[in-house]
This record gives structure tokens, sequence and C-alpha cells, in this order.
């Protein structure tokens, strides 16, 4: 009766490890693909708030996304756990995403850019079809000061 | 001297482009670095990634070890991949 719970435990056991190791497997290329784009992410609303953090946060936000290093690292050279700089980092993630969620600038500024962008297409199109008014000649490069602004 | 092939952002505010550069993993700091292997532009839709193939195999085949950002990057344009086939050659 042990025996053959025991073999049951086993074999389910068995199953959950194969489970596992296929899920981890095919979900590692995905986690990787949406790891790299969370992570550019993450540093353009840096771009944004980054002005609102605490000068620590701004240290260990710039040693994270400007030089790319490791949490171990960065806890290294700021003399604390690898795991305070995870919770660090944690918190300013939620900081930054909740600004956006109020602010929206960084979904306004690529809505812009995009606007900008067909905008300034037409006009040259336009342009190229042989209308050179001077004062329309002179708009798409406001629309190109205009998407540039900031940088 | 442990060798390590960093994502480093170039490029100023809203505007990022990154470079993937080989550099000692003791001398982060200051930036230097040996070698820039390639570079991901995000500013223009789609991001455009330019990696030099043969130059990324060759420092990671001596044990350069990519950051996860970098290994994360390597993967999905099938570097990862061509490495392992590499070793299974030898």
């Amino acid at each position: 009766m042990y025996e053959k719970y025991n073999q049951g435990h086993c074999q389910a056991f068995l199953l959950d490890s194969v489970l596992g190791i296929l899920y981890n497997h095919s979900g590692d290329n995905m986690s990787a693909d949406n790891d790299f784009e969370q992570r550019i992410n993450f540093g353009r609303l840096y771009d944004f708030y980054g002005g609102l953090l605490t000068e620590r946060q701004k240290k260990v936000m710039e040693q994270y996304f400007y030089n790319d290093l490791s949490l171990g690292e960065i806890a290294e050279e700021n003399g604390v756990t690898r795991q305070a700089i995870h919770d660090l980092l944690k918190r300013v993630e939620q900081i930054l995403e909740r600004y956006e969620a109020r602010l929206g600038l960084l979904a306004r500024n690529d809505k812009d850019k995009e606007a900008l962008g067909r905008a300034q297409e037409l006009l040259t199109l336009y342009i190229a079809e042989g209308n050179t008014d001077r004062r329309l000649v002179k708009a798409p490069q406001i629309i190109i000061d205009l998407s540039t602004e900031g940088r | 001297m442990a060798v390590k092939i960093r994502l480093k952002r170039m490029g100023a505010k809203k505007t990022p482009f990154y470079r993937i550069v080989v550099a000692d993993s003791r001398a982060p700091r200051d930036g230097r670095f040996i070698e820039t292997v390639g570079s991901y532009d995000s500013t223009v839709q789609p991001a455009v990634v330019k990696i030099d193939e043969e130059k990324a195999l060759a420092w990671m085949s001596k044990g350069a070890q990519p950051t996860d950002t970098v290994r994360s990057l390597f993967s999905k344009n099938g570097l990862m991949a061509k490495l392992a086939a590499a070793k299974e050659a030898k």
C-alpha cells in the first residue's frame, strides 16, 4: 500500500519535473525577448521621469541601464547587498510606471513623433511635386525641429 | 581577467542608442572598453540590431561572459544557438 503510494508520488514528481523542464525551456526564448524589450522600455521611462527620483536611485539606475552592470556588481560598488539593489530597482520600476500611468509622457511622445513624421512625409511629397512656395518650404524643417526637440 | 560583453548606452536623453561592447569586468565605471561588437538603435521603429557575429562568437568562445541583457539580445538573434553549435563542432 505504502509502496504503491510512493510509486505514484514518484511518477507525479517525475512528470512535474519533466513538465518543468519543458516549460522552462520553451519559455526561455520568450522571456529573453520580453526581458530585453522590458529593459529598454524601463530605460526610456527613466529618461522621462528620472529627474523625479532620489540621487541614490538615479545612481543605481544609471549603473544598471547605462552601463549594464549586474545587480551583484552594483551592490559591490555601493557597499550594500544584492537584495537591497534588487529591491531598489523593483521600487523604482513601480514609481516610474505610476508616473507613466498618470502622466503618459512616454506614450504621448511616441504618438507625437509618429504623427509629426507622417506630416513631414506628406509635406515633403507635396513639395517634391513642384509646390515650392517659399513659406511652405520652411514647414518641414519646423516639423523636424519639433520632433527632435529635447535631444 | 574576466571579460564581459555589455550593452552600453550611448546617445542623448530620450534617443537611446546602445553599443554592445567587450570590457574588463573590473573596470566598468569609467566606461573603458576593449572592442565594440555591435549596436542596437531603438530610435527607429523597428529597432535596428547590428552584431558583428564573428567577433562576438570569437570573444564568447574565449570565455567572455555576456550580461543577461546582451545574452537575451544575442539569443533573440540566434547567436547563442550558433555558439552552441560551434562548441559542438569542436
